[in-house]
C-alpha cells in the first residue's frame, strides 16, 4: 500500500516536472531581472512553484504552460519587491539595487537597463532574451499587448537605443 | 527587427546573467517541494460547511446592525474623509482644485497588472475622502486633469482605458472630456476634441494669459516604431476644444505648470545637444512654444519627473531623476538649483501647491505603486506632513533618501567588499571644478560600479569592473581610437598595452567619451577567463582633459 502511494506521488512528480521543469531556468531569469537579486530569485521560483502546482487545476490549455507558469513567476516577483524593505538607498549594506548611476551616463548598456522600471525590464527580457511574442509577454506580465509594446518601446527609447520594428 | 538592438539587449543580459547563474538542483528542488508540501485536492465539504456558515451569520448581522443604523442615524451627508491615503497607484490624473481648497485623484492603477481604477479622491489638506459621484469617467490610466479658473471646475480629459474584446484585454485610448465641481462629475460633449495616442503621456494646465485650459500631447503612432507621432497643442474654453498649431516646441512628454502668469513646460530633450543630454524649459505665449533659455537649461534628469509652482516661494520646484533616485531642483526664473535637502522623496510624486499650507506637496509615486505618503517643501527641506500605509520601502526612512555617500565613503566599501578581484582601481583625483562630488555604488565581493555626480549634476564619472556595452561612437563628430593605457592586457582587437578610448562628439569639449581595457589581474568571474579584470570608464561634462586626470590617477 505504501509502496503505492510513494509510486503515486513520484508519479505526480514526474508529471508536474515534466510539465514545468523546462521552465524553472527561464523563470529563475526572469526573477533575477525583476530582483536583481539571485537569492530572491531563487526563493520567487521556489515560492511560484508552489503557488503553480497548487493552482494547476485551472490550467486548461497545456500549450499555454509557459505564460501562465511565468506569470506566477511575474506575480511572484512583483509581491516580494512590494514587501521587502530595502527598497531604498541605504549606506548600510553592501549591495544597493537602487544607487545606480549618473541619469546622463549612456554608456554601459548593462548598466543602463539596470536602472530601467522592473516591469519594463522584464518586457525587454521576455520580447528579446526569450524571443517571446508581443502577446505572450502581455499575457506573462498581465498588461495589454499594447501596453507590452508601449513598454518595450519606451524602455528602448530610454536606452537610446535605435527604434526597433516590433512585430506583433 | 533590428538584430543589432536585440543582439546589445541579449548581451547585456547576459553580462547581468552570467553573475547569477541557475543554482545547481533548482528544479528538482522546487518541482519536489511543491508536490510535497500540499498535495491537490479539491476543497474539504466540511471546509465549506463553515465558510457558509460564516456567510449566513455575517448576513444576518449586517441587517440587523444596518437597519438599526438606519433607523437612528441619518446618512452622511457627504463622505466622511480620512487621514489613511488611498493605496499607491501609477499613472493616475491629479490637479489642485482651488474652488474646493482640494487635490483632486482619479484614475491609475493601484498594482502592475491589474485594471485601472475610476476611484476618485480628494485631500482637503488633512483629510483623505473617497467619493463615490453617481456618473464618472470610465477606469483609465494617463489622463489629463486641470483646474479651469473660470468655470471653476477642474477639466478631465482622455488617457487610456482597458477594455474587453471577444473574452480577449486590451487598452484603447479615449477622447472623452469631463469636469468635476467637487462632489460630481459631468460629462460633456465638444463639438471638437483631440484624439491623442497616450503612448506619450499627455499635460495640461490653466493658462492665465489666455484664460483657457493648455493641453499638450501627441497623436497615436501607426507605425510600429512610433515615428509618426505628432505633437499637438489643444485649447479647452470651458465648451469646445480648438487645435493650436504653434511653431516647434518639445518633441518629448513633459510636465506643464503654471506660475500664475504664464504656462511653462518641462521636457528632457530628444536627442543630445552639444554631446549631452538635457532638461529644456519652454514657456508658451499664446500661440508658440519657446525654450526659455537654451544656455540655462536642467541637466536631464531623466524622463521621471514633476513639477509645481510654488507662489509663496516664487520658485518651481521639481522632484526629477530616475525612479528612486530623485534629485530636487529649483528655478528662481534665472536659473536652476539643485537643492540639498536632508530627506527626499525618493521618487517624483504628484505634485501640487495647496495654498491652505502655503507648500508644494508630493503624493506618491507617480511611476511605482509603492508610496503614498504626503511630503510637503519649505523651500529647504521635505517633510513627511502625512505618513503612507505601505510598508515596503523601509522601517526608519522609509520613502525617503536620508544619505548620499561620499566618494570616501564609496572607496572605503569598495576596498573593503571586493574580496575575489585584483586590482580594485580607483581614481584619487577628481576634478575639483565639480565637487563636491556624490558616489553611487554598487559593489560584490567580484565586481563594482561607481557613478560619481558633481553637484549640479552636470558632470558624471563612471568606473567600474564590467565588460561594458556602449553604444557605438559612429556620429560624424565621433572618434574611436587605441591609446596606450598602463599594462592593459591585449586582445584580438587590440595589443598589449593599450586601451580602446571613445568620444561621441569630438567637436563638443564635454561630450560623453569613455575607456576601456583589460587590466592584468584576476578575478573569479568566469567573463575574464581569470587572469584578467575588465574595467571601464566614462564621463559626461568632462573636457578631455579632466577625463584623463581622472584616467591616471587610478590606483
Amino acid at each position: 500500500m505504501s509502496h503505492a502511494i510513494g509510486q503515486a506521488a513520484a508519479d505526480r512528480e514526474a508529471d508536474f516536472d515534466a510539465l514545468v521543469g523546462p521552465l524553472i531556468e527561464p523563470a529563475f531569469k526572469l526573477a533575477v531581472v525583476f530582483l536583481r537579486d539571485p537569492h530572491e530569485a531563487e526563493d520567487a521560483v521556489q515560492e511560484a512553484t508552489l503557488k503553480a502546482w497548487r493552482g494547476i487545476d485551472r490550467l486548461r490549455d497545456e500549450s499555454a504552460v509557459r505564460s501562465w507558469f511565468l506569470s506566477i513567476v511575474a506575480n511572484q516577483c512583483r509581491s516580494m519587491r512590494r514587501s521587502r524593505w530595502w527598497s531604498v538607498l541605504r549606506t548600510d549594506v553592501v549591495r544597493v539595487p537602487a544607487v545606480e548611476p549618473a541619469p546622463d551616463t549612456r554608456l554601459d548598456l548593462t548598466r543602463e537597463m539596470s536602472r530601467l522600471p522592473a516591469t519594463d525590464r522584464a518586457a525587454l527580457f521576455l520580447f528579446f532574451y526569450l524571443d517571446l511574442p508581443l502577446a505572450e509577454v502581455a499575457r506573462v506580465l498581465k498588461i495589454s499587448p499594447q501596453a507590452a509594446k508601449s513598454r518595450v518601446h519606451r524602455a528602448i527609447t530610454r536606452l537610446r537605443l535605435e527604434m526597433v520594428e516590433v512585430a506583433e | 527587427m533590428s538584430d543589432r538592438t536585440k543582439n546589445r539587449i541579449n548581451a547585456a543580459f547576459e553580462n547581468e546573467l552570467s553573475t547569477a547563474p541557475v543554482p545547481a538542483g533548482l528544479r528538482a528542488l522546487s518541482i519536489r517541494d511543491a508536490v510535497a508540501a500540499t498535495p491537490r485536492r479539491a476543497v474539504q465539504p466540511q471546509l465549506l460547511v463553515v465558510i457558509a456558515t460564516i456567510v449566513v451569520i455575517a448576513v444576518v448581522a449586517t441587517f440587523v446592525i444596518g437597519s438599526h443604523v438606519l433607523r437612528s442615524t441619518p446618512l452622511p451627508a457627504k463622505p466622511i474623509g480620512s487621514t489613511v491615503p488611498p493605496v499607491p497607484r501609477t499613472d493616475a490624473a491629479v490637479a489642485y482644485d482651488q474652488a474646493h481648497g482640494s487635490m483632486v485623484v482619479f484614475g491609475g492603477n493601484a498594482q502592475n497588472g491589474r485594471p485601472a481604477t475610476n476611484e476618485t479622491w480628494t485631500w482637503d489638506g488633512k483629510f483623505w475622502t473617497q467619493h463615490h459621484p453617481a456618473a464618472s469617467p470610465t477606469p483609465r490610466l494617463n489622463a489629463v486633469m486641470a483646474y479651469d479658473a473660470v468655470d471653476h471646475d477642474v477639466v478631465l480629459f482622455g488617457g487610456v482605458e482597458n477594455v474587453v474584446s471577444s473574452g480577449k484585454g486590451g487598452m484603447t485610448t479615449v477622447d472623452d472630456t469631463w469636469t468635476w465641481d467637487g462632489s460630481q462629475w459631468r460629462q460633456l460633449h465638444p463639438v471638437h476634441y483631440p484624439v491623442l495616442g497616450f503612448d506619450f503621456p499627455a499635460t495640461m494646465q490653466f493658462d492665465p494669459v489666455s484664460r483657457t485650459v493648455l493641453l499638450f500631447g501627441f497623436t497615436q503612432s501607426h507605425t510600429e516604431a512610433m515615428t509618426d507621432i505628432e505633437a499637438q497643442t489643444w485649447l479647452w474654453n470651458g465648451s469646445d476644444w480648438t487645435q493650436m498649431h504653434p511653431s516647434g516646441g518639445p518633441t518629448t512628454s513633459g510636465v506643464m505648470v503654471s506660475d500664475g502668469e504664464g504656462l511653462m513646460m518641462l521636457a528632457p530633450t530628444k536627442a543630445p545637444i552639444a554631446g549631452r543630454n538635457w532638461t529644456q524649459l519652454w514657456a508658451w505665449d499664446g500661440s508658440s512654444w519657446t525654450v526659455v533659455h537654451d544656455k540655462l537649461d536642467l541637466p536631464f534628469v531623466g524622463g521621471y519627473m514633476d513639477a509645481a509652482y510654488d507662489p509663496t516661494l516664487r520658485q518651481l520646484v521639481v522632484i526629477g531623476g530616475e525612479v528612486r533616485m530623485a534629485d530636487t531642483w529649483t528655478w528662481d526664473g534665472s536659473s536652476w538649483s539643485r537643492q540639498h535637502p536632508a530627506v527626499q522623496p525618493f521618487s517624483p510624486g504628484y505634485m501640487a501647491y495647496v495654498p491652505s499650507l502655503k507648500r508644494v506637496v508630493s503624493w506618491g509615486d507617480r511611476y511605482l505603486p509603492d508610496d503614498n505618503e504626503m511630503f510637503a517643501w519649505d523651500g529647504t527641506n521635505w517633510s513627511v506632513i502625512q505618513p503612507g500605509t505601505v510598508v515596503s520601502s523601509g522601517a526608519t526612512n522609509k520613502g525617503v533618501i536620508t544619505t548620499r555617500m561620499t566618494p570616501e565613503q564609496a572607496a572605503s566599501l569598495v576596498r573593503s567588499t571586493v574580496k575575489n578581484t585584483h586590482p580594485a582601481l580607483l581614481p584619487v583625483s577628481l576634478p575639483s571644478s565639480g565637487g563636491p562630488w556624490d558616489a553611487f555604488v554598487q559593489v560584490t565581493a567580484d565586481d563594482f560600479n561607481i557613478t560619481y555626480e558633481s553637484d549640479m549634476r552636470d558632470e558624471t564619472i563612471t568606473i567600474c569592473i564590467c565588460v561594458a556595452n556602449p553604444p557605438p561612437a559612429t556620429g560624424p563628430n565621433a572618434q574611436v581610437t587605441r591609446v596606450k593605457f598602463r599594462k592593459a592586457v591585449g586582445l584580438k582587437y587590440s595589443p598589449d598595452g593599450y586601451a580602446e578610448h571613445g568620444v561621441y562628439d569630438m567637436s563638443a569639449p564635454a561630450s560623453q567619451r569613455y575607456l576601456q581595457w583589460n587590466e592584468p589581474g584576476s578575478m573569479t568571474n568566469p567573463m575574464s577567463g581569470g587572469s584578467m579584470v575588465p574595467y571601464y570608464v566614462s564621463s559626461t561634462g568632462l573636457t578631455e582633459q579632466e577625463f584623463w586626470q581622472v584616467a591616471n590617477s587610478l590606483q
